[in-house]
């Protein structure tokens, strides 16, 4: 807890350091949010729903993206550079350590960029004022889950990332394309795509399921135990292909 | 080769084009993050105006088939006109890589130009085959793809000069992320890459109308679908050619007045 604690005391101290950068990536963030929600509105302007939803259904949807975006970059960002501390022998430096390896790594990219989590929030309010009606346990639930989600993703990075043991560089850059190509959109849309996008890469839970719980058409116990059932799958897999790794691990790389 | 067709012109920077190409090949798996992104985009905005648009419905002149169509060439034309200047433009001057480049006897312009021609050259083959299997396919009037020839020339000096002008300011801000960022984002809603800029809202169309940000896809992929008469395309020409000159001009101010705070090591 004490190593936690400390992590997120650095993490806070490297984004207020670097305050002109913090002060233009709000600006820009408010940009592209601003952008989001004209394409949005544009959309609505033509149509009155989409499978149901309606603009302030949208507005919640954006607000539980950006909260996934803000956790994976604030708390879980050392996932897909772990291919490059592989590659130059970095891992030593946790290694000699008499704790565990990646969650040191985790700790070290701990950033707190907060900007994306504000944002999130205050989509989320916006979402109710616009007139949806929500219970609050409802929306606690969406952002427990967005944070296991978050968490998910994390381990499929990192693990992807691993692949850098055997091929010299990892490959979790290409999971990426797949969460901002699908993750922006409700996953209902995309037909015959939705099991693929629920099981496999599941983009599911980067803002669809919430939105879905909070508006009943999804169990939160259901929706939770499939995103619990995937960590373990994923965590699973992480720890076989770490060990393995680890294997073929010289001390100039890997 | 490369000694060949650099004597021949007369213009040594074309030799970045050949290195250029080279790093490509010699790079593939990091460009297929680069090809993923923009065609996995293309396939979500299928699904959604596809969600949209079915059942026969229609928003402004665009049914489901044009709409997939106009997409289509936007994630096409993207390949051949897009070239991610800015990003080498801030490399170079923050790592302070271009001093390398400015004790040579080569034009840093040209250089750029050729460069990033170079580094999407193997792509831009293969995305002018699918743009002219697109117009087979789609049964267009041919005479517009050559119409569309001289667009894609004016939307790529368009595109590569308003990249330097993003990537100049790197030597005004040492972190220049936020500003690149902010102006991808106006440049994607601006072009037309994002919704059609003929489905926008009037005032918002009357606005960027008056930008040169259409002449990147929107105007292309209208010419391409016909859209527009032999007068109206004229006309284009000459608004684009005119937009090129502006922006040439500040391009070269830019750099002129931001050359004078590059340090040896970087800005």
């Amino acid at each position: 807890m004490s190593l936690l604690m400390e992590s997120l005391r650095l993490g806070f101290r490297r984004v207020v350091e670097y305050r002109a950068s913090f002060l233009t990536g709000v600006v820009v963030l408010l940009f592209e949010a601003g952008a989001f929600l004209m394409f949005w509105k544009i959309i609505f302007h033509h149509f009155e729903t989409i499978g149901g939803w309606d603009f302030p259904t949208m507005v919640l949807f954006l607000g539980y993206d950006y909260l996934f975006f803000g956790l994976i970059l604030s708390i879980f960002d050392s996932a897909h550079y772990l291919g490059d501390v592989i590659r130059g022998g970095g891992l030593d430096m946790y290694l000699v350590r008499p704790r565990n390896t990646l969650l040191l790594h985790t700790l070290k990219g701990i950033w707190l960029y907060s900007n994306d989590i504000a944002v999130g929030l205050v989509f989320i309010l916006l979402a109710t004022k616009l007139g949806l009606s929500v219970s609050i346990p409802a929306v606690i639930g969406g952002v427990v889950l967005t944070f296991f989600s978050a968490y998910l993703f994390s381990i499929m990075l990192s693990t992807l990332s691993m692949l850098a043991f055997w091929l010299g560089k990892g490959i979790s850059e290409l999971l990426w394309p797949f969460i901002w190509g699908f993750g922006d959109y409700p996953t209902f849309i995309f037909g015959k795509l939705v099991p693929f996008l629920k099981f496999v890469v599941p983009v599911f839970f980067v803002a669809t399921g919430q939105v879905m719980i909070v508006r009943g058409a999804e169990s939160f116990i259901r929706a939770g135990s499939l995103l619990g059932a995937l960590i373990l799958a994923w965590y699973a897999i992480r720890y076989i292909v770490f060990s393995q790794g680890l294997k073929v691990y010289g001390g100039y790389g890997g | 080769m490369v000694v060949m067709v650099d004597e021949l012109l007369g213009i040594r920077e074309i030799a970045y084009f050949f290195v250029s190409i080279r790093n490509f090949l010699a790079y593939k798996v990091a460009y297929l993050k680069w090809l993923l992104i923009p065609t996995l985009n293309l396939i979500a905005f299928i699904f959604v105006w596809t969600t949209l648009l079915s059942g026969g419905r229609r928003v402004g002149s665009y049914d489901i088939h044009a709409m997939i169509l106009y997409y289509l060439l936007a994630y096409i034309i993207g390949f051949i006109v897009s070239g991610g200047v800015e990003e080498k433009v801030s490399g170079q001057v923050v790592g302070g890589d271009i001093s390398m480049i400015l004790i040579r006897p080569v034009s840093y312009a040209k250089h750029l130009f050729f460069s990033s021609l170079g580094d999407r050259f193997p792509l831009m083959l293969v995305y002018c085959v699918v743009l002219v299997a697109t117009f087979i396919h789609y049964n267009l009037d041919i005479l517009n793809l050559v119409w569309g020839a001289v667009f894609l020339t004016i939307g790529l000096f368009t595109s590569f000069l308003w990249g330097t002008i993003v990537g100049y300011s790197s030597f005004f801000v040492e972190n220049n992320w936020g500003v690149k960022h902010a102006m991808y984002f106006v440049s994607t809603v601006a072009s037309g890459a994002w919704l059609p800029l003929d489905i926008l809202p009037t005032q918002i169309q009357g606005v960027l109308n008056l930008l040169f940000f259409r002449f990147i896809k929107f105007v292309p992929i209208k010419v391409m679908q016909g859209s527009y008469t032999s007068a109206q395309m004229i006309s284009l020409i000459g608004v684009g050619l005119v937009w090129i000159v502006a922006l040439y001009l500040t391009s070269i101010f830019i750099y002129s007045v931001g050359i004078k705070r590059l340090a040896a090591h970087g800005v």
